[in-house]
């Protein structure tokens, strides 16, 4: 080699070009994963901006369909349960003969018992007593347990009243109630 | 190309540019002619130089065995650079096709001088350093201190066959007076941007060196050969085995060689104890004819001409080089060392007028420009790359701004979907709940179609109790227990329908029927958290009468207890939630 150019040749013609674009591509590598690394947390982002979206939407379907339910559900919170019960019962024995249907007794009570008593959802108790046939009872609590779903019945007692064609009838309700 | 600087007058970056400039504007990093020796180029010019002027010129081109000889106009030693340039540009037309380089080889044969080297008796182990330092720094190991490097140049030629005592080998002495003539030849090749190298042979030496193609016409015996030039001739000394002993010069006066040139010889052969070595003399002038010869008693002429392996019509020095070639099997001559030697050492094709120090060093060296040249394939390639990358980059870039993803920059919420996530919650708590649990009325159902017959059963008291059962204090759900008690009376048709339905299975069954009949599920008995127990309990009715009584009590004959127990655990859809709902 001539030393006089060994150095300048090997510095200028060949380690400055090879170091020129080896820091060119380092650069542009540096500077692409930089910005590939952006997006790719934008799209992460953005995914979970989707994914999230699509659940709201599900959530505000599910919600929509259970609407109505939870109207109604919650309108039978409007009123006290003794009073609406009452007043069924009331309405129920016009439709009848005295002899067919007849409330003898009702005894609300405030503390929880029967199957409210297993839970912290606030409860009360209903004590009924009727007098009626077969039919007649079973009508009234169909209609009244189909009304009032908060209704959940803690016992029932049929026993064979002094007229043959009666039917004594003692039942407690438990009535869930709203906080 | 500009006038080159000597790069020891520039700064680094200066070279750089200068290296550079001679990479791109010649072909000093494409061909590399630029760099070969003379000796080893496909076309070649050879000069034979006798007295004032070049006397014969010849090219060839081809292989070594296959060498194309034309005669060619001789150029002037005094011709002007233009009128060289003209003479050279005419010489590469000569050549078939368009040749890529040029060697100029000069045959020195005007002239030719013997130095003794200091401490010639003792053979040194390395001849090749002491050719060195002959050629470099002859003052050193010559005897005569007093010589000027530049006018002359000095060469080193081994005497293999010398005994013990006797010189090994002397200095090859010629004039740098043809330096200038070949550097301008050298310079108007750079000028054209086209390879010319140069080589200044001495034309005895190479003679000699063509021996073994005569060997045939040469004894097995000790022999000298003197070669005749028209200013001087050359006497070599050879043993029996073919080694060369000795070379001498004498010098010729007008009138060709001195009478006495006999008598020198067989003092030196006598010296050098060679006894009456046969003599040979090879005429190798261009101008002298035979008349012109010394006279030697008992002495062979050589004709070389006669030899298959010349050209006749070639002066004998030009196909010099070309016999020294490197044979695996030599015999004969061309077996000793003296010859084996030169086709090695390549002793007699010495370069004796090479480009000076100053002028190699102007330009940078094959290697450099190598480098040059893979640096510049590199840059381009990086740049070719650095662009591709680029786009790349560029189009990879405006993909990514315009996909929706890159500008969704706002905030990702969750608490809109915890709200809806609660409120379906809330409605999952109220559903479970209010689920149905426990009726009355399908209650009633079942007790009805648990006596299919009325007329067969009276029932005293129907009772059904619903109460939780908590088994674990974590648990967030209670179990329930559903227990129908039912008593009566019974006749043996009713008591047979009752033994029957007082399993699981017939339970089970009725379950299965009333739950289809009034929808409530809490009748099912398919799962895993429910089970089902049935306990029957009959006894004689007392008051029976056989013979049929008044009273409905005194119409049955048996007494019966039916308990329902229906299991419902934690787990179980319709078992009570503990946790109140918010």
């Amino acid at each position: 080699m001539n030393p006089h150019y060994k150095e300048s040749v090997i510095v200028f013609g060949l380690v400055a070009p090879v170091l020129l674009v080896v820091i060119g591509l380092g650069l542009g590598v540096h500077f692409q994963g930089k910005m590939e690394n952006t997006y790719e947390a934008r799209r992460n982002h953005h995914q979970t901006f989707k994914i999230l979206e699509r659940e709201r939407e599900a959530l505000e379907q599910n919600v929509q369909s259970q609407a109505p339910h939870m109207h109604r559900w919650m309108a039978l919170f409007e009123q006290p349960a003794a009073t609406t019960v009452n007043t069924f019962f009331r309405e129920f024995q016009n439709e009848f003969d005295a002899t067919h249907f007849q409330q003898t007794a009702f005894r609300p009570t405030s503390t929880a018992g029967g199957i409210g008593g297993a839970s912290k959802q606030p409860s009360s108790q209903l004590h009924f007593s009727f007098r009626g046939t077969f039919r007649a009872l079973q009508t009234a609590f169909l209609e009244l347990e189909t009304r009032m779903p908060q209704l959940q019945l803690d016992s029932i007692k049929l026993s064979r009243a002094s007229n043959q064609n009666v039917l004594n009838a003692n039942v407690v309700y438990t009535t869930w109630q709203k906080q | 190309m500009e006038t080159l600087i000597h790069p020891a007058q520039l700064s680094a970056w200066q070279r750089f540019l200068q290296a550079r400039g001679l990479h791109r504007e010649t072909t000093r990093s494409k061909n590399p002619d630029w760099y070969s020796n003379a000796l080893e180029l496909e076309c070649q010019l050879h000069l034979f130089l006798e007295g004032e002027e070049v006397s014969e010129a010849c090219i060839c081109s081809g292989k070594e065995d296959r060498k194309n000889w034309v005669r060619v106009s001789a150029p002037s030693l005094q011709a002007s650079e233009e009128e060289l340039r003209e003479y050279l540009s005419e010489i590469r037309g000569e050549f078939n096709g368009k040749p890529r380089s040029l060697a100029v080889i000069l045959h020195l044969a005007d002239e030719f001088a013997i130095s003794e080297l200091a401490r010639a008796n003792e053979r040194p182990e390395d001849l090749r350093a002491l050719s060195d330092q002959v050629t470099s720094a002859p003052q050193e190991v010559l005897e005569d201190h007093r010589i000027s490097t530049e006018e002359l140049s000095f060469r080193l030629f081994p005497y293999p066959g010398a005994g013990p005592g006797q010189l090994f080998g002397s200095a090859i002495t010629i004039s740098r007076k043809c330096h200038d003539y070949l550097r301008q030849i050298r310079t108007i090749g750079e000028t054209l941007n086209f390879p010319i190298r140069t080589c200044a042979l001495s034309a005895p030496l190479v003679a000699l060196a063509a021996l073994p193609q005569l060997a045939s016409q040469l004894p097995s015996e000790p022999f000298s050969i003197l070669f005749s030039y028209s200013s001087f001739s050359v006497i070599a000394f050879f043993t029996a085995e073919g080694d060369l002993v000795m070379l001498r010069s004498v010098r010729h006066h007008a009138g060709g060689a001195p009478p006495h040139v006999g008598r020198i010889m067989q003092t030196m052969a006598a010296a050098l104890e060679l006894p009456e070595p046969l003599v040979y003399i090879l005429p190798l002038s261009h101008e002298e004819t035979d008349s012109d010869l010394p006279e030697l008693p008992g002495a062979v002429t050589l004709n070389w001409r006669e030899s298959a392996w010349f050209d006749p019509e070639v002066p004998l020095e030009f196909q010099g080089p070309a016999s020294l070639r490197i044979a695996e099997q030599a015999e004969g001559l061309a077996a000793s060392e003296t010859f084996r030697g030169m086709a090695e050492q390549k002793w007699a094709t010495q370069d004796f007028l090479p480009a000076t120090v100053e002028e190699v060093e102007l330009c940078p060296s094959q290697t450099e420009m190598k480098i040059l040249r893979y640096g510049s394939v590199a840059l381009r390639i990086g740049a070719v790359a650095l662009v591709l990358f680029l786009s790349w980059t560029g189009i990879r870039t405006v993909r990514i701004i315009n996909d929706e993803a890159w500008n969704q920059t706002g905030e990702v919420s969750r608490e809109g979907n915890k709200v809806l996530a609660s409120e379906i919650r809330r409605y999952e708590q109220w559903s479970s709940l209010l689920a149905d649990r426990s009726k009355a009325w399908v209650s009633m159902e079942l007790v009805n179609h648990l006596f299919p017959d009325p007329e067969s059963v009276i029932l005293s008291e129907t009772t059904h109790r619903v109460r939780p059962e908590v088994v674990n204090e974590k648990d967030k759900k209670a179990g329930v227990i559903k227990e129908w008690t039912i008593t009566g009376l019974a006749n043996s048709e009713a008591l047979n329908h009752l033994t029957v339905i007082s399993t699981t299975e017939g339970m089970g069954k009725v379950f299965g029927i009333v739950r289809k009949h009034t929808g409530n599920d809490s009748l099912r008995t398919d799962l895993s958290s429910r089970t089902l127990l049935v306990n029957l309990l009959t006894s004689e009715n007392k008051r029976f009468k056989p013979d049929g009584g008044m009273k409905p009590e005194e119409r049955f004959s048996q007494n019966f207890r039916l308990t329902i127990t229906q299991r419902i655990t934690a787990e179980d859809p319709i078992a009570i939630p503990i946790v109140s709902i918010p």
